[in-house]
């Protein structure tokens, strides 16, 4: 039995609908609307390989930060997507400079909110199989990463979390300093510093500068130029951290700010250390960041 | 056998939504964004003065 020709021109009418609706629904999946890429960043035409080239604040509760983070050093946010999760785009002085995912606590008296730094490398993949084959071990990836290119999470072998990513798009150039309220240093508290030294030295070709702070060692990480530092873990607390410093102008000032928006202090300024120039806060979600003024008071003074 | 190639075309309509969805991800931020479970994290332990080791400073 055939159908009747009304209803087949329904049926065809509505599929055109159906249609259409699809395309409407495929057209606003990204909601909101995707992005470019790292704006106002101007991009490198290769790799900086061993460069600190990402930054991403993984929060328990995002929301909660971004007023902290805001207040203390007027960063904006862009809510977006990554990963097909939400993720948020941090922007200052025009500029993308890092993200923020949700974390999931996995034990309720164990706080995972932490600022994760991803190093550029040449090869992720196998910058992954280095890791694990040193004693590190695979938290994520490696993975294709959509409009950046491919990425992982790593435990180091002294167990600190580290991002690995190698950009499609191009690294961040080094500007001519650091900007105020912008990502100035990234340091790593070890357990095992000559250890961890020489696996960053394997992994990304970094020279090794050993420097003696009235001995206490202290390595910076060099590839074409400074690009961390490592030393042995100073605080009570035996948990090794790639340690992200943020400039600011005025540290004192910037740790008053910090209580008054929720952020706790861990280490205050101390005339001992750097001459009062350096603090340890955390955000309201507990997630340790270091303030430095910028350049130290005995560079300022000559 | 119109039932047959409607139902044919609905199920290619259907092929193409779940292609559309799909790519949603292809509309991403150029973040990196891994949601990770990563250890603890330092919270919001006082750190006191357990810190006169610290050496080193940041070579910009």
């Amino acid at each position: 039995m055939s159908e009747p020709s009304t209803l087949l021109v329904d049926r065809r009418r509505g599929g055109a609908a159906l249609l259409l609706a699809l395309l409407g629904v495929g057209s606003g999946c990204s909601s909101p609307p995707p992005v470019p890429p790292l704006q106002g960043v101007e991009l490198s035409s290769t790799p900086m390989l061993g460069k600190f080239v990402w930054r991403d604040l993984v929060a328990e509760d995002p929301d909660a930060v971004k007023p902290f983070y805001a207040g203390l050093f007027g960063w904006q946010f862009e809510e977006t997507r990554a990963q097909g999760a939400p993720y948020t785009l941090i922007k200052s002085g025009g500029q993308t400079i890092g993200g923020i995912s949700r974390a999931r606590r996995r034990l309720p008296e164990q706080p995972v909110s932490q600022w994760l730094s991803f190093m550029s490398v040449a090869d992720v993949d196998r910058a992954v199989e280095q890791t694990r084959a040193a004693g590190g071990s695979v938290v994520a990836g490696p993975r294709d990463l959509p409009n950046v290119g491919r990425g992982a999470v790593v435990l180091d072998p002294d167990g600190a979390p580290l991002g690995l990513l190698r950009s499609r798009i191009g690294d961040p150039v080094d500007s001519a300093e650091p900007a105020l309220h912008q990502f100035l240093w990234t340091e790593h508290l070890s357990r095992n510093p000559q250890a961890s030294a020489d696996f960053y030295a394997a992994l990304v070709g970094f020279e090794l500068r050993k420097l003696d702070f009235g001995g206490r060692p202290y390595w910076v990480l060099v590839k074409g130029r400074e690009r961390a530092g490592l030393l042995r873990n100073p605080l009570a607390v035996d948990r090794p951290v790639w340690l992200v410093y943020v400039r600011v102008a005025d540290v004192v000032a910037s740790v008053r700010r910090t209580k008054e928006l929720g952020g706790r202090v861990l280490m205050p300024p101390r005339s001992d250390l750097r001459d009062g120039s350096l603090a340890l806060v955390a955000d309201p979600g507990g997630a340790m960041l270091a303030l430095q003024t910028w350049p130290l008071p005995w560079e300022t003074k000559r | 056998m119109k039932a047959n190639l409607s139902r044919r075309a609905a199920a290619a309509l259907l092929t193409c939504a779940a292609l559309l969805l799909s790519s949603c991800d292809g509309g991403d931020s150029g973040g990196v964004g891994f949601s990770v479970d990563l250890p603890a994290g330092y919270g919001g332990m006082e750190l006191g003065m357990a810190t006169t080791q610290w050496a080193g400073r940041p070579f910009w």
